[in-house]
């Protein structure tokens, strides 16, 4: 076990209502903060996990991580889906470490300890040889489970917390932007099919929790692609994302729409569609058309919107993806990008947003690259430790208070940055079971 | 036929590491594909590529390389194209070429910036389908097979 920090960390977080939002340049690069986030945010909150479609036959198994701690999420042979520690419960040596795979069972390579696919021991080895394990050894029943696994539409979270509120509740507002994603295929699901961009960067965990709804950034570290858009428009595969259009009209594009500060520390920033009678009567007009027919108007603007989200604290929502974040060490991210496909759709349609998602997103697309590098140099920046404070003020003179508890703002403003660092002061003052 | 390859490959490598990146592009067919799987299969199908560039799309990265400034590529990267175990077979005047290829990028100016002055080698099988023509050879397909493609990937927003 990690040692357990002694920081106050109740002055790294600033708000004057309405007025003023300040975080604290250590709550970036501070180890110790580090150390206390893994405890206080990773191990109570629901963590991304994988998507059920993932999960084909029996024994299909997917590798992730709460926070450091390393899970294994598998498939039983009577077809429940498990999360446990993958970790062997004799000497701790990782079970399985492919990012995904089948096995017929998890056998540990150390020793040879054989467990099932429900986590149940099955055979400790050379169990009654000369020096082997006498009548009274205590055999462990099976690896031990994450305490949490729920599913939200597919999505599958799980928690180190055994009393965290129910996945439903704990996403709140944001489950509105998780069935408008999902509901934009006929029969309601995703799929996951594609195997996924795996990026890192030099920085801290919480730079791609705010940057992926960030509004406010896109027409500046992105400003070239902006101009690339306007020049190639959908020729080279945008398939209408970005709606072809000129520099102006995507600006004015980006300021439409709102930003969401949701309690539970989830953002998201949505847009409505730029032209919704360019995809009535374009390629996929019936498709459309259908779900104009279904979910009627008012569904059916946010099922076309362009909405980026992120759940606190390390999963999101962008583009037809699920993104997922893994914080490795106080100034080193990795970033896993699977793009989904949209159930029932033409297969043209799913391919295009394949292919759309090429342009932008993994190491060599037109955005991501751009962002990873803006992280370098915020990481560098910030060791001009003599800044004490970075800047959340923006938009907080026109967010407005829900009923919820959530905070409404206008289209670029600062509110889902802020969703963050509210709920990460409020979870890292309150001292966990473990530390 | 194989040293006209070789040869034909080197200078391929020597326009990209001089960023003649215009007169890349003039040695692809025009139904060419310059493709950077993370799987093995042979089309991507329902699979995301790291780059997967048609005619079009080529002529956009390099559009975007050439007259644009954006942060993954300021300062822009330099490279060095090292390449060997050429093999070579021909079927139905296509040619089916495979090399081995390590590339050192770097990208310079102030190397005590974080993320500039390293030294990073990417190391690839790239398998070449060629077409013999009037003009000599064209790239009818360019596969770069990353040898790390299930790993993470720094910045790549260059052409390699």
């Amino acid at each position: 076990m990690s040692r357990t920090p002694e920081i106050d960390v109740g002055d790294y977080v600033r708000e004057i209502p309405g007025q003023q939002f300040l975080v604290r340049t250590e709550a970036y690069t501070d180890e110790d903060v580090f150390e206390l986030e893994m405890k206080r945010i990773f191990e109570r909150t629901w963590i991304y996990v994988g998507h059920e479609s993932e999960f084909a036959s029996a024994g299909s198994f997917k590798t992730a991580y709460a926070g450091r701690q390393p899970i294994v999420v598998i498939r039983d042979k009577e077809g429940k889906i498990g999360a446990f520690f993958n970790r062997c419960m004799h000497r701790g040596a990782t079970l399985l470490r492919e990012p995904q795979g089948v096995v017929q069972e998890m056998r540990c390579p150390y020793h040879g300890w054989i467990f099932d696919l429900a986590g149940r021991t099955r055979l400790v080895s050379e169990r009654g040889d000369p020096g082997g394990y006498g009548a009274n050894f205590l055999e462990p029943q099976g690896l031990l489970r994450v305490p949490r696994m729920e599913s939200y539409r597919g999505l599958l979270f799980v928690s180190l917390d055994a009393g965290i509120e129910p996945l439903a509740s704990y996403l709140g507002e944001l489950k509105a932007v998780i069935d408008a994603k999902l509901d934009l295929s006929p029969v309601g699901r995703i799929a996951i099919a594609s195997k996924p961009y795996v990026c890192r960067y030099k920085g801290n965990w919480k730079l791609q929790t705010e940057n992926i709804v960030d509004a406010y950034h896109f027409m500046h570290t992105h400003g070239a692609f902006v101009k690339l858009q306007a020049k190639y428009g959908d020729s080279t595969g945008d398939f209408g994302v970005h709606k072809g259009r000129s520099s102006r009209e995507m600006r004015e594009q980006r300021f439409r729409g709102e930003t969401w500060s949701c309690r539970q520390g989830h953002g998201f920033a949505r847009v409505p569609a730029a032209d919704p009678g360019y995809l009535l009567d374009g390629e996929f007009g019936r498709m459309y058309r259908e779900l104009l027919d279904r979910h009627g108007e008012a569904a059916f603007a946010g099922i076309t919107a362009k909405a980026t989200s992120t759940v606190f604290p390390s999963m999101g929502m962008i583009h037809q993806q699920i993104r997922v974040w893994r914080p490795i060490s106080v100034d080193e991210t990795e970033v896993l990008i699977y793009p989904y496909e949209i159930e029932g759709a033409p297969d043209a349609f799913n391919a295009g947003m394949l292919r759309s998602q090429e342009r932008f997103y993994g190491p060599s697309g037109f955005g991501m690259a751009d962002d990873t590098e803006i992280f370098a140099r915020v990481t560098q920046g910030l060791r001009a430790s003599s800044v004490e404070w970075l800047v959340f003020d923006r938009g907080m003179d026109s967010d407005e208070r829900t009923e919820s508890g959530d905070y409404r703002g206008l289209p670029s403003s600062e509110a889902p940055q802020r969703a963050l660092w509210r709920a990460w002061e409020n979870m890292m003052r309150q001292a966990s079971k473990h530390a | 036929m194989l040293q006209d390859i070789t040869q034909f490959i080197y200078r391929e490598a020597r326009l990209l590491d001089d960023r003649r990146l215009d007169d890349w592009l003039s040695l692809f067919d025009d139904d060419g594909l310059y493709i950077v799987p993370l799987v093995d299969e042979a089309l991507p199908g329902r699979q995301a590529a790291i780059v997967n560039d048609d005619r079009m799309a080529r002529e956009e990265r390099v559009y975007h390389l050439v007259n644009h400034w954006f942060p993954a590529q300021q300062p822009p990267s330099r490279t060095l194209h090292f390449v060997s175990n050429v093999v070579a077979d021909e079927r139905d005047g296509l040619w089916s070429v495979s090399s081995s290829q390590l590339i050192h990028e770097t990208r310079g100016g102030d190397w005590t910036q974080v993320g500039l002055g390293e030294k990073n080698a990417i190391v690839a099988r790239v398998d070449y389908l060629l077409r013999r023509g009037d003009k000599g050879f064209r790239i009818h397909e360019k596969r770069v097979h990353l040898l790390d493609r299930a790993g993470w990937q720094g910045n790549l927003a260059f052409i390699y």
